[in-house]
């Protein structure tokens, strides 16, 4: 019985209080993963924004959709088993499940609407099953890339890592292309065309069994059941705690921030030449170490040992005065010697 | 007689006070160049300049090994070129005209005053304040980044104006670009080595490349944020599309700006984005470009060595999922959007919904529009 779920504006004759409770959850979770879902896919929207602070921030709406999405996983594996016991103990079909019949009824129906006999053409009761097939197929196809994406790492240790992109676009895709679907169908639904589920079950109805029959059936399914039930309900909590993708906090790059005059082990010419037009040296002794107008000597190619020049920069010579570390670093004077010592061509 | 005797004395008197000065003045020569140069040392007055000018001041500053020796035992040379002031921005070309010492030192007039500092360093903080009064925003700025944060924690290491821009040598900070980052690491050496064998840093020192970022193109001139904060982290793509979302900037390196947005469209660019928006100041746990590219080490990402960035994929993803699989870093697709000969499957699917939904969209309402007619057909 609970196989005729689907999406009703109100309470029909009929329904059991699980079947209730089955459409209650099914409402809050898709309402929930909505809400919830649709910000992650306009993040840059100003609806967005709202419902990125009413869910606390990112990290929340997030932690809020895997919620609604565990919830909805619970009720469809709860549907699973109510379908299996009204398909194998009731022996009810799965009347909810569209055939070419409904596929037909639907054209003939938009035909007749368009020009033809209206008078004979079939009511709207197919719409709820495509409804159905709707929720179902998007449950499948949302839940499967939903468990790829909340546990990647798993995922990509049985399935190639090109599965995540995949699953990513498949989930935010499917689920716009659900959404327009449901709610089109919803309006359909409630204001037009108020098809009646009751008579989907009057023209195929479960068979009459004898208590006697329906004892033996359940004594020999509840076994099963049980089975499944477990190994369904071990995979939904595997799914939600088996995995922690990501560290929770990135580790600290660790530099030394305050390294004044490191002193390189050999000089870069390149740097060399860009300190030289930087620093007071071009002023006296030429653009490039040319010489002076004022007499100040050639030193561009010089053969001068780097001690040589180390002592001639700290303590001056002449008129050249002296220059302290704090003014020319000694990695500088490593780089300008280089440069100075370059052997010129020709 | 009286008179005769009164002026005879006052001549001799004017004659002794004239052949006083005269010895005075030698004496003083004579002391200033055989004494230890100092502030406190007496300044040569036989040209007598206005004290208040800078030929008053430069009677001592010029001469060679003059310095100040501090009670911690440092010495400071105090002696001036003024060839390299009068060329420094604050010398004749300047547009306000040439700065006079006693603009920057208006309380150093001679004798000098007695000063407090205990080191070179206590004497550099006490006075880089001056740079105030002409450049009040820049020092305000400076003041509030991390270096004047560090200073008023005591952590006296920390860049002060002269640090960067020089005392009386002060050039115009920009030019050559190069100079920018070779500023820096004055300070922060090891950094620079990083930039230096970086991609931007190789193209800034060894190509004299213009467009590649320095130092404060992602760390700001003089409002310096901490860049360990979460903020600074949570910024920082955006600091990245300074340039590479940047279309004309990119297109003369053949760079795609498809990086930046597909960053953005991205798990972690999408997070980051939120974050920056909402709550810039929560660390997240969600990377950014340098966690991937490296902070001031940044290399191309066609390079084909043992260290680049393709062979290392993994381990880079495993800084943040430490249990990812061997085939967890081929869920990245790089900054490129999937294409038919790249990933095939993933183009199908999204050309597929492309398709589907408008499909679907259509489906349902030729159904709702159709029992509308019928409605209004029948009312008609």
């Amino acid at each position: 019985m609970a196989a005729q779920t689907a999406l009703e504006p109100q309470t029909r004759p009929g329904l059991s209080t699980s079947q209730l409770i089955e459409r209650f959850v099914l409402f809050v979770a898709l309402i929930g993963l909505i809400l919830t879902g649709l910000p992650q896919r306009y993040t840059t929207e100003w609806w967005a924004n709202i419902l990125f602070v009413l869910g606390g921030g990112v990290e929340s709406l997030r932690i809020l959709h895997r919620i609604f999405a565990a919830l909805l996983l619970a009720e469809a594996i709860y549907h699973v088993l109510a379908v299996l016991y009204s398909r194998f103990v009731i022996g009810q079909g799965l009347v909810m499940l569209p055939g070419m019949g409904d596929f037909r009824a639907l054209l003939s129906r938009v035909l007749s609407n368009f020009g033809g006999n209206s008078a004979s053409a079939p009511s709207y009761q197919f719409i709820l099953k495509f409804e159905y097939l709707l929720v179902s197929l998007s449950v499948l196809v949302l839940g499967i890339t939903g468990i790829i994406l909340w546990n990647p790492i798993a995922a990509t240790k049985a399935l190639p890592g090109a599965v995540i992109p995949v699953a990513r676009s498949v989930h935010s895709d499917h689920a716009m292309l659900f959404i327009v679907a449901l709610v089109l169908l919803r309006i359909g639904i409630a204001l037009l065309w108020r098809p009646n589920r009751a008579e989907i079950f009057a023209d195929q109805p479960a068979p009459a069994l004898s208590d006697a029959i329906l004892r033996a059936r359940r004594q020999r399914f509840m076994p099963v059941l049980v089975v499944v039930a477990v190994v369904l309900a071990g995979g939904l909590l595997w799914y939600l705690t088996s995995e922690q993708t990501a560290i929770n906090t990135v580790p600290r790059r660790e530099s030394v921030i305050f390294a004044p005059q490191a002193l390189p082990e050999t000089g870069d010419p390149h740097i060399g030449e860009v300190l030289w037009g930087t620093l007071r040296c071009a002023f006296c002794h030429g653009a490039n170490g040319e010489g002076g107008t004022r007499d100040e000597p050639a030193i561009r190619g010089a053969t001068v040992s780097f001690a040589a020049f180390f002592e001639q920069v700290r303590v001056g010579r002449g008129e050249m005065p002296s220059f302290s570390s704090s003014e020319l670093p000694d990695g500088y004077l490593v780089h300008l010697w280089a440069w100075l010592t370059q052997p010129q061509s020709p | 007689m009286i008179g005769k005797a009164k002026v005879g004395l006052l001549l001799v008197g004017i004659l002794m006070i004239v052949l006083g000065m005269m010895f005075g003045v030698a004496a003083a020569q004579e002391a200033t160049q055989s004494a230890e140069a100092t502030p406190e040392a007496t300044p040569e007055v036989a040209a007598t300049p206005d004290p208040a000018s800078d030929a008053y001041c430069l009677l001592c500053h010029t001469k060679p090994d003059q310095v100040w020796n501090l009670p911690s035992g440092e010495t400071l040379s105090v002696t001036i070129d003024p060839a390299i002031l009068a060329n420094s921005v604050h010398g004749a070309s300047s547009p306000e005209g040439a700065l006079a010492c006693s603009d920057c030192h208006p309380s150093f007039r001679y004798p000098h005053p007695t000063s407090l500092s205990q080191t070179i360093r206590d004497f550099q903080i006490e006075r880089y304040a001056v740079c105030r009064n002409c450049h009040e925003e820049q020092y305000l700025k400076a003041q509030d980044s991390v270096h004047g944060q560090f200073i008023r924690e005591g952590r006296l290491e920390a860049a002060t104006c002269v640090d960067c821009h020089g005392g009386h040598d002060v050039q115009t900070p920009d030019e050559p670009r190069q100079r920018i980052s070779l500023t820096c690491g004055r300070c922060h050496g090891v950094i620079f080595d990083e930039y230096r064998s970086s991609i931007h840093g190789g193209a800034l020192l060894d190509e004299n490349n213009q467009d590649v970022p320095t130092c404060i193109d992602c760390h700001g001139v003089h409002n310096i944020a901490d860049p360990t904060t979460a903020t600074f982290r949570t910024g920082s793509p955006e600091l990245c599309a300074t340039c590479h979302a940047n279309d004309e900037l990119m297109s003369k390196y053949n760079i795609s700006t498809q990086v930046f947005d597909s960053y953005l469209a991205d798990f972690h660019g999408s997070t980051i984005t939120l974050f920056e928006h909402e709550s810039p100041d929560v660390p997240t746990n969600k990377a950014v470009c340098f966690d991937c590219h490296g902070v001031h080490n940044i290399q191309k990402v066609d390079d084909q060595g043992e260290s680049s960035i393709r062979q290392t994929l993994l381990t880079t993803c495993r800084q943040c999922h430490p249990d990812a699989s061997a085939d967890f870093s081929a869920a990245w697709l790089g900054h490129y959007p999937a294409t038919a000969e790249t990933h095939p499957v993933l183009y199908f699917l999204k050309n597929l919904y492309n398709v589907l939904i408008p499909v679907a969209i259509g489906l349902v309402s030729i159904v709702i529009v159709s029992d509308l007619f019928r409605r209004l057909r029948r009312r008609g």
